[in-house]
Order: C-alpha cells, then structure tokens, then sequence
C-alpha cells in the first residue's frame, strides 16, 4: 500500500535519509557501542583488573582470554552461535529468548567464562576455565537471539519485527542506558578560573584510558605567576612534575613547553619555585610521593609511590608504563597543556567554547557498562583474594570454581542496570524504556542528557548552540528544570565508534611514514612547519597541513581510511595552520554530500539506483559521495542547503558540501510535526513532549507482553499530513492518532480556555477509543525453614482476610479466571503466607502456622476485564503468577486531546449528532475547538495542516507536509478550489439545533488528533469519610490511598477573610484529627486513665490532680508528646473560652 | 487495527468496500477514482480509507508464548 | 416568495437515497423531521454479545462495538416503528429481539489470517433480520483461533447509540440566491472565476446562477467582487432534504416514520393537554 506518492522535490531527502535508517537503524549508535564494547573493551578490563595476589604474595592468579557464552546450535541461522542463555535454579544452561526474559521476570544475559592461570611460587599450574558472571545483553547487538532473523523468525520468537532493540531487559523490564553528553576527554580545556580565586586561568583535561580508567589533571596559574600541576587533588609545582617526567633543567622544560619567548617570561616564578623543592629527578619524583595522598599505592617507599603515581595517576591515556617514552610523551602533553594556559592568560587564545559540540563526546551503553563492569571486577578481584587467602591453609590444587563466586558480579552488574546507580555516582543512567507509544521509545533511545547540575542555572550550557545543528533536535527538550540539558539526538546524527587501540596507532604510524609528519622529537628546526594534532595531542608537524588535509580527505573519500576520522584545520595563535585529526569515540557526526568544485557528487544516477535499491547507504560513504562530518570538521565546511542554492550560486566552487535534508535537523518526534516551519518554536517543543504521551499500537506483540501498564488506541490511523520524517521513522507503521474531522468555531462558549467539543456519534463509533492493560502478580515465594507462600483462596480464619465477597471472583486454584469483570478491591490473586511471627509462635500455641493474607487485589480506584493469566516460575524457581486485566477506554469529559502543534484541549461536552451543526455535504464535525486557541500561539503549521487534511482526503492521498520542502499551502488552496471547495478551507454550515444557517463560514477540515494518556478515569477522586494517617490520625491524602481533598493554606485564608471561625474549626478540627484529651490544671501535663482503678492519674500530681476534658487535633498532643521526649517542658494553661 | 465498519463522522457503512478497495488499489489503480467508484465521497469517509494502517495481520501472529517450544527449538540439536 | 403554499417535489429517489425539496416548510419542522430522523427513528443493531468463546487476539469489547456497528435490515412498517420509537421514550421498549449466532474457526492450513464477515451472522429464526451487506468485516483469526459468540439484536434510538440511527447523514439546504446589483458594478470576471463549483456565469451584464442548487454558499464570489454588486444570500422557504440510509430502513420508510412519530408526540401533546 505504498503507492501515495510524495512529489518528487522531497523524494531525493527522503530517499537519502530512509537509506540511511533502513540500513543503520535509529538505534545504531547503542548498538556500534556495544557490539564494540563485546568485541575489545570487555576482555581488556577483565584482564587488565583480574589480576589477584595472595597477601602472602606468593600465589597469583590471573585472569586471561574472557569469552562471553558458549556458542550454541541455533536452528534460526543453521549456525553454531552465542546466544543468550539463563541458568535455572536447578544449574540446568539453556538458550533463552527476549520474550521469555520479559515473561518470567529474568535477565536476558549471556555467560562470562575465563581462564585463570595460576602460579603458585615457580609453578604454573594449567589455566581453568569458570564461569564468573553474567553480562546482560543488548537487544538486536551481535549477540542476541534476533540479530540475523527474518521478520516471520522474529515473530516467531515473539518480537515484534519493528522492535527497535537498544536496550536490555533486567528482571522482566526493559532497561535503556540513556547516553551521557561529556566534555571531550584526551583533550585540553582551558577556562579563566572563579572570579574570586587566586587562580587566574586553568588547563583542564580528563585522562580516560579504553579500560574506563578515568582521571583528571590539571594545570592552573595562579596570581603570583605560579603554575601547579594537580595530580589526585595535590597541587606539585609545574617545574616538579617535568623533572619527575625526566626534563630537568629549566632550559629544556621551557622549550619544550613554548618556543614564544614571551610566554617562557611567565614561566619564571615557576622555576624560582621548582628550584627550591626538587633539582634532580629522583627529588622530584619523591616530592610527588610524599605529597600525593596516600592509598593509591602500596609502596611505601616516597620514590617508588612518585614513580607508580606518575605511570598511573598522570595522564593515563598516554601510558600506564613507566619507560621513557611515555614519560616524555606525558611530558610533551604537560607542555602543551601549560603552554595553551600561558595563550589564554595573555590574551592570544580564547578559552575553550564548552558548548561547542567539537569539544562533546556521547558516553554510550559500551562506554557506561565499562565502568560497571570495570568496577564489578575490582569488587569481584577483592572476594576472591579474600577467598583465596583463607584457603591457602588448605593442601591441594587451587580449584577455581570454589573461589569464584559468580553472583557477585552479576549482581553488580544487574544492580547498576536495574537502579541506574552507575559506580560513578552519576543516577538515572538507566531507565525504564518508554513504551507508551513507538515514537516515545524511539525518542527515548535517542535521548542525551548532560550531567550538568539540574539546580545550575547553566544558561549557556542549556541554549542551543549553532554547532549543535543536524546533530541535536532543536525543538525536543523538556520544559522546566531540565530545559537544554535533556536533549534527543536529530535524525541524521551519527555518532562515531571510534578506532580500536590497533588502527589508532596503524593510523598514526601512517601520518608519519606516508604523509610526512614529522615526529616531535625529530624536529629541531621549526620554521616553516605546522603543527598536527591526533586525538588531543600534538603529536608532530608537516610542511603543508593544508595539502596533508586534503590528502587525509580524499583518502578517507576513496575509503582507504575510516570515515570517521575528523581533519580539522584551525589556526594557532600566531596565524600559522594546524591540522586537527580526530578519531575517538562518541563524536556527533553528520552526513553530507559532498560538493567536488562546485558539483554534486550525488548524481541523478545515485538516486536512481538507490530509489531501485541497486545502491545502498554505505555504497555512497564508500563512494565518497557522502561523507560525515564531526563539529570540529564542519567548522571548516561551506554547505549549501539544497541543491537549488547550490545551481543557482554564482560561486558554487565556494561550497564543499550540500545539505541531505533540510528537515532533517529535527528529532524524531519533532520531525513527526507538518509544517512545523510554519510554527511559533515553543509550540514545537510542547508538541515534541506531548506527542510522547499519545495513545497509539506501541508494539505489534503487545497482547503477549506482561508491560505492567500500557494503552492500545482501538483504531489507530496514519495522517494524511505526513512528513518524511514520519515516514521514514516508521510512525506510520506503528501510529498514534487519529484524523478527526474538525471545525474552528465557538458553541455556547464549551470551548473557552482550550476545551473541546466532540460529537458523541464519532465516539460511538469508535473514534478515540483505547484500552488499558494492567498486570497483576504474585509470587509463591519460598521461606527459609521450609515455610511457603501459598496461592490459593485464603481461608476465614487467616489474618487479614477480607471478607468472602472479596474472594468470589477466584477459581478454585486462587486465581481469576480470564474474562471475569473485576471491580476495585476485589482479589486478582489470592495468596496467604506465614506470618511474620508464625515460626516463634507456632511453638507456643502448638497450633498451625499463624497465616497471613497477602492477596493481589486490584487497584481501588480501577476495575477491568481480565485478559491473560500467565503462570510461569522466577528465576529462583517459584511459581509466578501474573493477571493482565484490561479496560476499555471511551472518550468521555476531561479526557485530553491535542493536535500536532501543541495545542492540547481537554474534552468538555459531548454533543449529540443531531445537535452539531452539519455541511452542504452532511459532514458533522467531530471536533470542535474554539478560535481562541490560534491567534496567540500562532500554530499557522495546525491551519495549513487542517487545509491539507482536506485535500488530502478529498484525492485520497496522503500530502506531503515536510517542513521547509513540504507541499506549498498556496497549491494545496487551489487543489481545494478545483474539488469544489472555498480554497480558504471555509464552508457554510447549518445549526443542528435551530435548523438556521450560521452567519460566518466555519473553518473546516482534517487534522490528525492524538488521545493522551491522562484520562480521567485515571484521575477522579472524591471521599467523605475514610482512612486517617496512624501517625497523625489526620486524612490520608491522594488518590491511591482514597485520601482527603486538601483543605489548604489559601483556602484557610479565605474562611479567616470572611470570619467563617466555626467554619474554620469544623475544616480543620473536627473534620480532621479531633480527639479528646484529658490535662492536669495543675501542671498543665497531660493525665492519663487508670482503667483498674477508674480514674485519672497526673504523672506529676498523682490522683490529686484538677484534671479536665480537652478537644485539641491530635497533632497537637503529639506535638507535645514529642516535645516531652526532646527534654523540653510544655505546659497548657486551661480556661473558660473568653478568659485571658 | 481492523478497518472501521462505519465512517466515524457521518456513520456511512465502509466495512464492506475495504476488501474491493483494497484489491484495486493494489492492483495499481488510482485510489481516488476507486473511493469514487465505491461511491465514497466525503470526505470525513475517504480519510478512513487513506489513513487506515493494517496492522491486525500482524498481531495476530502473537497469541500465546510459549517458552518451551522455542527454548526447545533452540539448541535442540547441539 | 409570496407563495405560501407547501409543496413537496422529489428530487432524487434511490434505494438508500432520497432528496426532496420543500417550498414553504418552515425551518423548525424541517429540522424537526432532520433531528428525528437522525434520533428516534428506530432501527435493530446488536446490543449484547455474549462470548462462549474466544482465543484470537482481538478482545470481546472491541469485536462487540463492531458487530454493534453491522447494519440490520430492519421491518418496515413506519407505523410500528414510529410506535416502538414513542414507547422507548416512554420508557417501555419493546420485547423483540433477535438472536444471531456466529462460529468462526481458522483452520491451521490455511496460511492466512481468516477474514469473518458479516455474512458469518446468522440470525436465528427471525430470518428478514439480516445484516444488510454480506462483506463487512468483523473481525480476523490467526492460525487456530477460534471464536463463538451468541448476539443480541433489539430495538433502539439514535439518541441512545449511534448504532441504531438509520441514516449514514441526513442533511438539508436551503436555496441560494445571488443578489446582483448591476448599478454597483464594475465588469471583471472574478467572481465566476472563483467560484469553487462553477455556478455562476456572466450573461448580458449580469451575474447569474447556472444551477444554484451547486452553490456551497461559500461567498468566495461575494469576497472576490472589490464594487460590492455580489450577494450570496439564502431562502429558507426553499430547502432540500437529503437522507441517506445506512441499508437498515429504505428513505422513505425513514421519513415517513419520522414523520409519524412526531405527529404521535404532537397528539399525546394534545391529549395530555386535553384537547
């Protein structure tokens, strides 16, 4: 059913970006990052942290050649392969689908195994393999179960063939790994310092080794003309650190930092400084080990701690070893560090633009699990040396397996993913994936949050920066505390894996041996050259960075070198060239095409081929006719927006790249909004939050997905106003709204303040009805001492039983049967379990187990059909129960709609047809909003939109209403006029309930509405009486604990301005906590009853007390009570009312 | 998810010219000319036609999962 | 217009559409009739399913609101369906129903999802009561699936459900009438050239109607004329009646009906009144 076709301007944007989705997925960059992270970065922290010595020091053991899984048959490919499996708790490993994960509560993980070599003094025993964890896996990664399975396949397993994948599933539920925005690592930041230090200017960078060993060190001039490098938090004067490193005389680390004679004057009182602390380089080096805070090291000799800190602690990108090389390669980047500080502090160099998205890297899932896991290792390492030196008393082989405790790491691992409580500190890095529609979770796969602090006002770092164009939605962000913090990836963004360790350094070689660079230390005349950088450092120089920035394109063009590597040019201070060269991970990239001296390197022919699938997306990168660019490179692109601009330039040699689609700078919700160019911007950003709550068909498979909530929309209906954005995301396969007939009028001021009006037929006959899914479960758990829960319908006599009426609804297996109509409170699942005492007073009463009723009822406020009951076991092997009851949804007053451009109404009249006023034709609206709604939001895009509706239906197609390309609304008008319409989208209408004709035309037409979620049968409450608080005996309060409606600060206000005092006391005493208290006149203590002896006793006074009945809220005596229990003596004065 | 029997605005009865619709359309005519055929010509009618995703064919496929047959499936024959 | 006479012309008259036009019928009968017609003309729709079974993934619910929406061929005595109408307002509906009984079962070998159409709707001994098309969709089965289900039919009112009106819609205009001051004018061809249904021509100077019946009303030519000659009005003596019936009821049937039951309103309105 493809055959409504766009016009052909926007097919070639279309085409391109569909290609690229088709091919890569919107969830690519998850993927790339943890199929990587799988492939090299898991095995290197293993191996890099697993290393365990006995205290003795005499065993070691350590950890070699990880694997993840074993490979099993599997019959989907015919291929022996890894696949995740899942240990039963009898110990039996069998393969495991993402289905039965969700179904039964269990992680879809996969087995680590590793060797463990041991050599026990000069022995080397033979290495074993164990089991020491699990590793969740990624859905759709490598090694899942539907990577390579056809759509039937798919469905076979239970997927749903347009399920993104991306995320992983914890316990039953999917978890996301939301993507970290991070200032650049490897690299050099500098930054003026606080206004009201000492500190005059800092050169920041943060060290990350690929084994997520993280650390930052820093250079900063103080006042005084001092420069401090700070290692682990202590601050080593400049010359210290460079002597420590091997360059020991001023003459040399002067040099090495600048060759501007001018910048070395400002290193003087610096070495005036060094002088004093540390001449030679074993000085220094046990300068820093005594300064450098303890703890890290195990040495205690001050040299060596110096020595080891230095290798670990400084700079640990550039090397962990203690060898020359790396110390002058670390010295070499110390100088750039320090000279880049002496730029910025005389003026010559701007402080780095922290909002540039050059200076941006994505921590994605591979990068975040790398420090889980890394983290996991070290807590995993700590165990088993723990273990092994306890059995080292023990004769015999050291057996692995008894050492290893598998659950440990898994564990951590599970834990971080299941809270989203990285190692780090950092919380919320994962989260539950939003499934209230296919948009949501798409959207929320793409999110990037920045770590900056919400309380911040940060208001650079929230505003949309230019570079963050085709890179980063500039409508999608939330509202409130998180605006610009909370960001979602556009459509096009690719974000760069990286090289591994392997091609980082081939590359680098390459720059060298084939391109000329001259390597640093060969240099010794400088004049003519230019300097090269590669991922942050310097790392040489070249004759003609311009021509080797031409040479480096052209052979990343021709594919010879990765597309992702960044060239850069950019201009040093003294206006001499510099070639940036970037390859690190998480850089946000973007395609383009590329222009060769004025032309297109996409051709007609392309598109032809690629319209005929003849040509995929990656044949095009690998032709060179697109290529992606990072911030850093485009800084030196000229692009031409469209190819119209690019022919009709007089220059056109002047642009070296041509846009792919315009529209595609949005996100994926944004990009979902026709002619959101014809919007005021704000409107795009609500509409980009709302449309995340829009009921639609969020999943094929959702009648066998136990999600603990969600919303079906009964007919759901692609738009007829579309957008290739729509499209090629894959709304249209999985939509979420309807297109409803609407008129823009008044009627009898029902839609004053954004409510709408409905036509009750359109509802009874569908339009907008959904369903509501609720699951309910029980576990039959296990108790230590052989005691069980039990599902079943509780007996009479259980403690909390709930009356018989409660149970009816139960089989005789104490669960309901599937479509039985339950009401609130009733029990879905009867369970009763052993008290919480029973076990003590089993053996006083001698009796049975004292039982306790811990039923699963359903919620008080819902009632529903049941739809599924699904009896399966845990992962510990109990029996688990889980009851889906569902509720079928009809629109009805207060429910909320809105339209694509934020304009969100809420229902308030439900009107009979016969009295909704009708067309020439006998079309009755379906929706009515008022005219108010659009002059100062100024939505145009839901007006063109309404217009567009119109001709669309009327020729029976959809219409193209990409923003910036889509069909002019000048064509669509005289479409309009040619189907026999006024073009202005106005028609005559007659009122269904007088019979007369309206004076005004009404603006009628089709727009595409969207049921939200918040329906008022989620919402309504009321109480009169109910339960009360048992601390304060006060009303609960919301709606799932039947609560009170809050009688408030305001409201009190106004019973005080009117004088309503006895109005007052019945709110706030005797409709609250009022209770009776009985206090001594005496002492002004309060007294209390002596039942045996019938009358009041005063702590204070005995029986001789004066004592009297008072009303207070029983707030107030516990006040009192609280205030007794701090040693504090409040004492009431009692009188007549009236008396001072 | 299945097609409306009813126009939801003006209650005009679609349900039986979804399958003839569906039929020409494929066949590669011009859903325009066939909405005029069928005598489908409001236009609150024609949007049910034109915006109507099939979705249901799919869904059906997911009934009652099975753990052990597939599990089953899967490394049966290792 | 200074005729005042009713008259009655039948204009179109198709199974399942009836157009009449009516001179002098003031505007609240007519739309009376209309807001009857669409309300409390009464027609069999299923009101009540029952399940017996059901393995497909479609829930009750929504195959209930379907089968709901089925048109049924309804017996057409306006007589006794304007008096089934007064009595559901009265508060007491009639005891007729009809049952119907469907079993739909899809076979594993067929490779498909089954298509259960209405046809599948088996009325059990009122035969006539029918659903009026036979390919209406009702719902689908995967492989193995299988529902039974026993429905319900009986009488009620467009008021009550949507599924019981028996017109798909029902509507009326009035004639348009263009109002050509020729001392105003100024000759340009706007007007008829923005006329969206091309009903206007320039003859002779002045601007008439072709057919003003093809007039929407729109004044998109009243817009266009700068001098202000053009005026698009409307005569509310002359209106046209459209009803297009879903297949449950025949127009006629439906109009008389409507008929009928306002007059039965009218004269226990005289009766109570005592008259």
């Amino acid at each position: 059913m493809e055959s409504f076709a766009f016009r052909k301007d926007s097919d070639v944007s279309g085409l391109l970006v569909r290609s690229l989705i088709d091919e890569k997925g919107l969830v690519r960059l998850h993927l790339d990052s943890y199929n990587r992270f799988i492939q090299s970065e898991f095995k290197k922290i293993i191996e890099e942290v697993c290393v365990i010595e006995s205290t003795k020091g005499d065993v070691k053991i350590k950890a070699a050649n990880p694997v993840l899984g074993r490979p099993i048959y599997d019959p989907w490919t015919g291929k022996q392969r890894i696949i995740p499996e899942v240990t039963e708790p009898d110990f039996v490993t069998r393969p495991i689908t993402p289905m039965e994960a969700r179904l039964r509560g269990l992680s879809y993980t996969v087995p680590i195994y590793c060797d463990f070599v041991i050599t026990d003094g000069d022995d080397q025993y033979e290495a074993q393999q164990v089991l020491i964890g699990e590793l969740p896996v990624m859905l759709k990664s490598s090694i899942c179960v539907t990577n390579g399975l056809t759509k039937d396949q798919l469905i076979e397993i239970g997927e749903d063939p347009e399920d993104p994948g991306g995320y992983f599933i914890i316990n039953g539920s999917e978890r996301i790994i939301v993507s970290q925005e991070d200032l650049g690592t490897n690299h050099i930041f500098v930054e003026e310092g606080p206004s009201n230090s000492s500190v005059l200017t800092v050169s920041k960078v943060s060290s990350v080794t690929r084994t997520a060993n993280r650390t930052t060190t820093q250079a900063e001039l103080t006042k005084d003309g001092r420069i401090y490098v700070y290692i682990l938090r202590s601050k080593i004067p400049m010359a210290v650190v460079f002597r420590a490193l091997g360059f020991v005389t001023d003459r040399d680390i002067a040099s090495l930092i600048t060759r501007d004679e001018r910048l070395q004057e400002l290193l003087t009182q610096s070495f005036i400084e060094g002088e004093t602390l540390a001449t030679t380089e074993s000085e220094a080096l046990r300068y820093i080990g005594n300064r450098v805070l303890g703890g890290f090291t195990k040495s205690t000799e001050p040299k060596k701690r110096g020595e080891e800190i230095i290798a670990t602690r400084l700079l640990p990108h550039l090397g962990t070893s203690n060898s020359q090389e790396v110390k002058t390669k670390k010295a070499q980047f110390l100088a750039l560090m320090i000279e880049r500080l002496l730029e910025v502090n005389v003026g010559s160099r701007q402080p780095t633009d922290k909002d540039h998205y050059a200076n941006k890297r994505l921590r994605l899932a591979g990068d975040l699990l790398a420090i889980v896991l890394r983290n996991a290792v070290q807590n995993f390492v700590k165990d088993l040396r723990h273990n092994l030196d306890r059995s080292r008393g023990r004769k015999g082989r050291i057996q692995m397996k008894a050492l290893v405790s598998a659950n440990l790491l898994t564990d951590k691992i599970v834990h971080a993913l299941a809270t989203g409580n990285w190692p780090d500190g950092r919380t919320g890095v994962s989260q539950i994936l939003d499934r209230v529609n296919y948009l949501s979770t798409l959207s929320h796969l793409r999110r990037v949050v920045s770590p900056l602090n919400r309380m911040h006002a940060n208001p650079e770092a929230r505003e949309l920066h230019m570079t963050q164009w085709g890179r980063i939605c500039p409508s999608e962000t939330p509202e409130g505390v998180n605006v610009g913090l909370v960001k979602n990836l556009a459509l096009t963004a690719i974000v760069s894996v990286g090289l591994t360790e392997t091609e980082s350094s081939r590359f680098e070689d390459s720059l060298y041996r084939r391109h000329g660079v001259q390597p640093l230390s060969s240099v010794t005349n400088f004049t003519g050259l230019q300097r090269v950088y590669f991922d942050g450092r310097l790392i040489g120089y070249h004759q003609n960075v311009h021509q080797l920035a031409e040479e480096l394109r052209s052979r990343r063009r021709s594919g010879q070198i990765s597309p992702e590597i960044s060239v850069a040019l950019t201009a040093s201070p003294d206006g001499k060239p510099e070639l940036v060269v970037t390859a690190d991970s998480g850089r946000v990239m973007r395609p383009l095409i590329v222009v060769r001296n004025g032309e297109s390197a996409l051709t007609p022919k392309h598109i032809e081929d690629l319209a005929t699938q003849r040509l995929k997306w990656s044949d095009l990168v690998a032709a060179g006719v697109i290529e992606y660019l990072d911030a850093a490179e485009e800084e030196n692109a000229t692009i031409a927006v469209d190819f119209e601009t690019l022919k009709n330039s007089s220059h056109p040699e002047k642009y070296t790249h041509v846009e792919i689609a315009p529209w595609a700078i949005m996100g994926v919700v944004a990009s979902i909004i026709p002619y959101s160019d014809h919007n005021q911007s704000p409107r795009n950003t609500y509409e980009s939050a709302m449309a995340k709550q829009a009921l639609g068909l969020y999943s094929s498979n959702f009648r066998i997905r136990p999600d603990s909530r969600g919303h079906i929309l009964h007919y759901p209906q692609r738009p007829i106003v579309t957008t290739s954005g729509a499209r090629v995301v894959g709304f249209e396969k999985r939509p979420a709204g309807q297109n409803v007939i609407l008129a823009v009028a008044p009627f009898e001021g029902y839609g004053i303040n954004d409510a709408l009006i409905i036509n009750k037929a359109s509802v009874e006959r569908g339009l907008g009805r959904s369903t509501f899914f609720r699951l309910y479960e029980a576990v039959e758990k296990k108790y230590p001492g052989g005691f069980t829960d039990k599902i079943s319908i509780p007996e009479q006599t259980v403690r909390g039983y709930r009356g018989s009426k409660m149970y009816e609804k139960l089989d005789e297996d104490g669960i309901v049967l599937p479509e039985t109509m339950l009401y609130g409170d009733e029990v879905v699942i009867g369970r009763v379990s052993p008290s919480r005492f029973g076990s003590q007073l089993q053996s006083v009463e001698g009796g049975g187990i004292l039982q306790q009723d811990t039923s699963v009822a359903l919620k008080h406020s819902e009632q529903g059909r049941v739809d599924r009951v699904i009896i399966t076991f845990d992962k510990d092997g109990n029996r688990l129960v889980r009851v889906r009851v569902r509720d079928n949804r009809v629109p009805e007053l207060g429910d909320k709609f809105a339209s694509r451009h934020g304009q969100k109404g809420v229902l308030a009249y439900v009107v009979p047809q016969e009295d909704m006023p009708f067309t020439p034709q006998g079309i009755v609206p379906d929706m009515i909003i008022n005219p108010h709604a659009f002059p100062s939001r100024m939505t145009v895009g839901q007006l063109i939109e309404l217009i567009a509706g119109k001709v669309g239906a009327l020729e029976a197609r959809q219409v193209d209403g990409t923003p910036f390309i889509g069909e002019e609304p000048q064509s669509l008008k005289e479409a309009l006029k040619r189907l026999g319409f006024n073009p202005a989208g106005v028609e005559s209408l007659i009122d269904g309930r007088t019979g007369e004709r309206l004076q005004a035309e009404i603006f009628i037409g089709v727009v595409y509405y969207q049921k939200l979620h918040h329906m008022v049968a989620d919402k309504i409450h009321a109480r009169a009486r109910g339960n009360v608080q048992i601390t304060t005996r006060q009303p609960t309060e919301g709606r799932a604990r039947e609560g009170g409606l809050r009688f408030g600060e305001m409201e009190r206000d106004v019973l005080i301005g009117h004088g309503a005092a006895a109005l007052l006391k019945d709110r706030l005493l005797d409709n609250s906590d009022k209770t009776t208290v009985a206090v001594c006149e005496n002492c002004g203590y309060f007294v209390y009853f002596d039942s045996r002896r019938g009358e009041y006793v005063c702590p204070i006074d005995g029986n001789k007390a004066k004592v009297s009945l008072v009303s207070v809220p029983y707030a107030f005596k516990l006040l009192m009570q609280e205030l007794i229990s701090l040693g504090i003596s409040p004492r009431l004065k009692l009188g007549e009312v009236g008396e001072r | 998810m299945l097609f409306p029997i009813r126009c939801f605005t003006c209650g005009k009865v679609l349900g039986d010219k979804w399958d003839e619709y569906k039929k020409r359309v494929d066949a590669g005519e011009a859903p325009s000319k066939i909405l005029d055929d069928l005598g489908v010509k409001r236009y609150c009618c024609r949007r049910m036609f034109i915006s109507y995703v099939e979705i249901m064919d799919e869904v059906l496929k997911f009934t009652v999962y099975k753990a052990e047959n597939i599990g089953e499936k899967i490394g049966g024959e290792s | 217009m200074s005729q005042t006479e009713l008259s009655v012309k039948v204009i179109e008259d198709k199974p399942g559409l009836l157009t009449v036009e009516f001179s002098n019928l003031r505007r609240e009968v007519l739309n009376g009739i209309r807001r009857t017609i669409l309300a409390e003309v009464p027609t069999l729709a299923i009101d009540e399913v029952l399940f017996t079974e059901n393995s497909s993934p479609i829930y009750g619910e929504y195959i209930a609101h379907r089968l709901g929406m089925v048109p049924i061929k309804t017996p057409d005595d306006p007589e006794i369906l304007s008096q089934i109408s007064i009595d559901i307002q009265g508060g007491n509906p009639p005891n007729m129903r009809v049952e119907y009984q469907l079993r739909a079962e899809c076979p594993p070998q067929l490779g498909q999802p089954l298509t259960v159409s209405s046809d599948m709707l088996k009325p059990l001994g009122v035969e006539e009561a029918r659903p009026v098309y036979d390919n209406i969709q009702l719902f689908k089965l995967g492989q193995n699936q299988v529902v039974e289900l026993q429905a319900t039919a009986r009488y009620g009112l467009g008021k009550q459900h949507a599924k019981f009106s028996p017109v798909s819609p029902v509507v009326y205009i009035y004639k348009p009438v263009l109002i050509f001051d020729k001392t105003k004018d100024e000759p340009c061809d706007q007007h008829v050239s923005v006329c969206p249904t091309n009903c206007l021509e320039y003859k002779h100077g002045e601007l008439v109607f072709t057919n003003p019946w093809d007039c929407i009303l729109c004044r998109a030519c009243e817009k266009a004329c700068k001098s202000g000659a053009t005026k698009i009005m409307w005569d509310e003596s002359v209106a046209r009646l459209t009803i297009e019936a879903t297949g449950s009821l025949p127009p006629k049937v439906i109009l008389k009906t409507a008929i009928l039951i306002l007059l039965k309103k009218f004269k226990l309105v005289s009766e109570k009144v005592g008259a």
